[in-house]
């Protein structure tokens, strides 16, 4: 897409390339500067919340705090221009990527996610003592520059677009993540760096544990009212000093959480230090700068996590000194690899998350703090897979149960009796929509024939015998609907007197022009519409109530209306027990098919459907 | 909309059913009117079987009209033709004035061509030959089924197979529909949406599946079997599931602006 011509009008000291991103805080494009040749964002905001003259103001003001912002993992604003209704901002282009994309690339080891951390942590702190809240972290909004470092991108424009303190726009909308989004930020609260904690908390937490807090099947809504009333899950798999200071930072009130970021990178740093031991910070890869003596004092002495409520929890404060600087890797992005091998170097790739390092890889430093992290996204996808190949087989039983169906099911019927001219002891075709005379000896009085399959009665007629010589004679005529509903080979019962004999009867007529053909194609064809549509519901995030139950139910309808499809279009005659095989193959495949989906979807917990 | 929909399909069900034959014609000789009738075609008794018309060829239509009053009856013209969910499909009109004495019968015979047959019907159809009077009131009329040997592209040809394609049609736009979530909200209006998908598929059995020489039609039971494929077309529809939401696309990290959630959670 093509930049408008009034962003191109507004910004001519630059060339304005194609569309890089678009989300709720604007429209990104590339740019370049024409003199220097600088790489440049410029983000473009949403200008329907922006065409009110408060608002306009407070943007004016909040671009000057942003541009002057002057931190490492900070997204630097070059430039903010406004012009009639446009308001756009130009920054620094980092092209190395994000963690998003990271995370759900090669993954990051659990050293990477508390460095990535300790950055997110350090742009915040500095952000807010200039008095600057982000109230829209998330792994999206954390860039990667090309040497690889992390920097914090999007910083006050939420806060700018709403009302200011409470982050609600003038439609009394909230703004806002809502994987990420803290409980008083949710409800159109006053807000603090508090929030900012529980959001870079939650990115912690899905990057130590490859999932996210809440329960992420059920809509934007649930999700939000979840961080609103609900306690996030304990984190699984992550190392207990770790996992504690994390918790605590998502705690739903104010009073338990970490109230200003330093405090928590802190006991993180300890943390981290506790479980991967010292230097983890140099093994992980990733720069980290600027941190303040506090932080460094939590690196270089393990500590567990202080309790809620800690005095070291302080309100935000001025700058009060020099920051102190770190800097992770020995060597510039061109030296390579460190000496644990984690980092490539080259900003865009390299990250050894997926555990094939070297021996003192990622993995290796998170079991090495004695956790033995368990790695559930790949049990799931194990478990997932093994579902779906079970249903696969109870597919495949069914296919065969279903051709299995014997041709003619075992009959006794006396030789002399005779259906028109045919003896009854093979298979007679007939023409439904004709009566059908039966013969035989004796004289039975009375004479009725039934017609059903797999024991289902598709149709009877009686009447009484007439005498014709040693034997009898009768003509049968069976309801009309018969010749529409019975299709292929099905049974015929003869009644006459107290002897009661079967035998096979064929349709003259083609298979398929029956109730029986095409009514249970149509009927398979809905259960698995049914069926499709109800694996959707769980594939689009949400709930399929009753799937426990629904699912079964249809593969059960599925597999008899499959077999007795298959059993009437090949002429044979449809025979109980492969049916109630057939029902159970389905239902057993369909149940699996949903539980399969369901698993699939628990864990797929932040990324978008897309589907 | 969609009641003016329901509305429609219930008057076209109400004009199709009011506008059908009496139920009770059967096949063979009956006795509609004051005089009994027996046919053959061709010298084959008509009653109990199908009968095999040839548009190419001359048709030998023998008629014996039996007349069991008191009073003798004048016929001034034999009609046969071609009926299924009431339309007709061809007739075929012949004056042939002759009388009927009391207690008597007569006999007549009457060689029809039926050349341009080929181009208005073909396959199974229900047929009748009639005796009509002078106002051309039917005084007696025999019915059968015909196996017209026409043109798969004559009229009832076309029409069978226009409703075969549009059935399928119907069926897999609205089970597509299901599986993807197209349905309304609405279950009544789901059920509209099977609703003709039904209609087809009971139209298909009574007028392609005779056109195809499968099924014979069976006058007695064509509209049942239209209206009941309805009605089960109709009851799967209305038992579909509620179409769910579009994708859950902002419980990942896409920035939303949404309203508040409701805090009843607070004053319970």
């Amino acid at each position: 897409m093509s930049a408008p011509a009034e962003l191109v009008a507004a910004l001519p000291q630059y060339d304005i390339g194609a569309e890089i991103g678009e989300g709720g805080m604007g429209v990104v494009f590339a740019g370049t500067h024409r003199t220097l040749g600088r790489s440049v964002a410029i983000k473009q905001l949403p200008w329907d919340v922006l065409n009110h003259a408060a608002s306009s103001e407070l943007f004016d003001r909040e671009a000057r705090v942003l541009a002057s912002l002057d931190h490492p993992h900070i997204v630097p604003v070059y430039d903010y221009v406004r012009t009639g209704r446009e308001h756009l901002l130009v920054m620094e282009r980092l092209d190395g990527g994000t963690v998003h994309s990271r995370f759900h690339g090669g993954g990051v080891s659990g050293e990477q996610a508390c460095a990535i951390g300790l950055a997110m942590l350090a742009g915040l702190h500095a952000a807010h003592r200039a008095g600057v809240l982000h109230l829209d972290v998330k792994p999206r909004n954390l860039l990667f520059n090309l040497q690889g470092v992390v920097k914090v991108a999007d910083f006050g424009i939420a806060r700018v677009i709403s009302e200011g303190a409470t982050l609600v726009t003038h439609g009394g909308e909230i703004l806002g993540t809502p994987a990420y989004i803290a409980p008083e930020q949710a409800m159109g609260n006053a807000l603090s760096p508090a929030a900012d904690v529980y959001a870079a908390g939650t990115v912690l937490y899905e990057l130590l544990s490859r999932q996210l807090p809440f329960d992420n099947t059920r809509g934007a809504i649930s999700m939000m009212r979840q961080h609103m009333f609900t306690d996030p899950r304990p984190i699984a798999g992550v190392p207990m000093p770790i996992a504690g200071v994390i918790m605590r930072s998502l705690a739903r009130e104010l009073d338990a959480r970490y109230r200003e970021v330093e405090s928590f990178a802190a006991d993180l740093a300890g943390a981290a230090t506790a479980v991967y031991g010292p230097g983890w910070l140099e093994r992980s890869g990733v720069p980290v700068l600027h941190l303040t003596p506090r932080v460094i004092a939590g690196l270089n002495s393990p500590t567990a996590p202080a309790p809620p409520g800690d005095a070291r929890t302080r309100p935000v404060q001025r700058p009060s000194g020099p920051n102190a600087t770190l800097v992770a890797l020995s060597g510039s992005p061109d030296t390579g690899p460190g000496p644990a091998g984690g980092w490539a170097g080259d900003g865009s790739g390299g990250w050894a998350g997926d555990g094939s390092g070297s021996g003192g890889g990622p993995d290796s430093g998170r079991t090495g703090g004695g956790s033995g992290q368990a790695d559930p996204a790949a049990g799931s996808k194990a478990a997932v897979l093994w579902l779906r190949l079970a249903a696969a087989a109870a597919a495949i039983v069914l296919v065969v149960l279903a051709l299995l169906n014997p041709e003619r099911l075992p009959h006794q019927a006396s030789p002399t009796l005779n259906l028109g001219t045919q003896p009854v002891t093979t298979p007679v075709e007939v023409d439904l929509s004709k009566p059908l005379t039966l013969a035989g000896t004796g004289n039975p009085g009375r004479v009725a024939l039934t017609l059903s399959a797999a024991g289902i009665p598709l149709g009877s007629a009686e009447t009484d015998a007439k005498a014709a010589g040693n034997g009898f004679t009768a003509q049968l005529t069976l309801p009309a609907i018969a010749r529409w509903v019975v299709g292929g080979a099905v049974t015929a019962t003869v009644q006459t007197g107290p002897v009661t004999q079967t035998f096979t009867l064929l349709t003259s007529q083609h298979p398929l022009a029956s109730a029986m053909g095409a009514g249970s194609l149509i009927l398979a064809l809905f259960a698995l519409a049914y069926l499709e549509s109800g694996l959707r519901t769980i594939r689009n995030g949400h709930r399929w109530r009753g799937a426990s139950v629904g699912g079964p139910v249809l593969g059960l309808l599925f597999g008899a209306v499959a077999w007795l499809c298959v059993s009437v279009l090949r002429v044979h005659e449809p025979s109980p027990g492969f049916g109630a095989g057939c029902a159970v193959a389905g239902a057993v495949a369909a149940g699996l098919v949903v539980a399969a989906a369901r698993r699939r979807a628990s864990t797929v917990v932040s990324r978008p459907s897309g589907r | 909309m969609g009641r003016v929909i329901a509305a429609g399909v219930a008057l076209g069900l109400c004009g199709v059913l009011l506008g059908a034959p009496p139920a009770s014609a059967q096949s063979g000789s009956a006795p509609s009117g004051s005089l009994g009738v027996q046919v053959s075609i061709d010298r084959r008794p008509i009653a109990d079987a199908t009968v095999p018309i040839d548009p190419a060829q001359q048709v030998e239509l023998q008629v014996v009209a039996t007349n069991s009053g008191t009073a003798p009856v004048k016929v001034r013209s034999v009609r046969l033709s071609g009926v299924a969910l009431a339309l007709t499909f061809f007739a075929y009109d012949t004056t042939a004035p002759f009388e009927v004495p009391a207690r008597g019968s007569i006999t007549r015979t009457f060689v029809l061509d039926l050349g341009d047959l080929a181009g208005q019907a073909t396959g199974l159809l229900p047929s009748s030959v009639e005796l009509l009077d002078a106002q051309r009131a039917t005084l007696g009329e025999a019915t059968t089924v015909a196996d017209v040997r026409g043109s798969f592209w004559s009229v009832y040809g076309v029409f069978g197979l226009a409703m075969l394609v549009l059935t399928i049609l119907a069926w897999l736009a609205a089970l597509l529909a299901l599986a993807r979530h197209r349905l309304a909200p609405n279950r009544w209006r789901r059920g509209l949406r099977f609703l003709p998908a039904g209609f087809g598929t009971g139209l298909v059995a009574v007028i392609t599946l005779s056109v195809l020489r499968l099924v014979p039609p069976e006058p007695a039971i064509e509209i049942p079997v239209v209206l009941g494929a309805a009605a089960i077309a109709f009851l799967l529809g209305y038992l579909t599931p509620h179409p769910a939401p579009p994708p859950v696309v902002t419980g990942g990290d896409t920035t939303v602006r949404m309203t508040i959630p409701p805090t009843q959670e607070f004053t319970r």
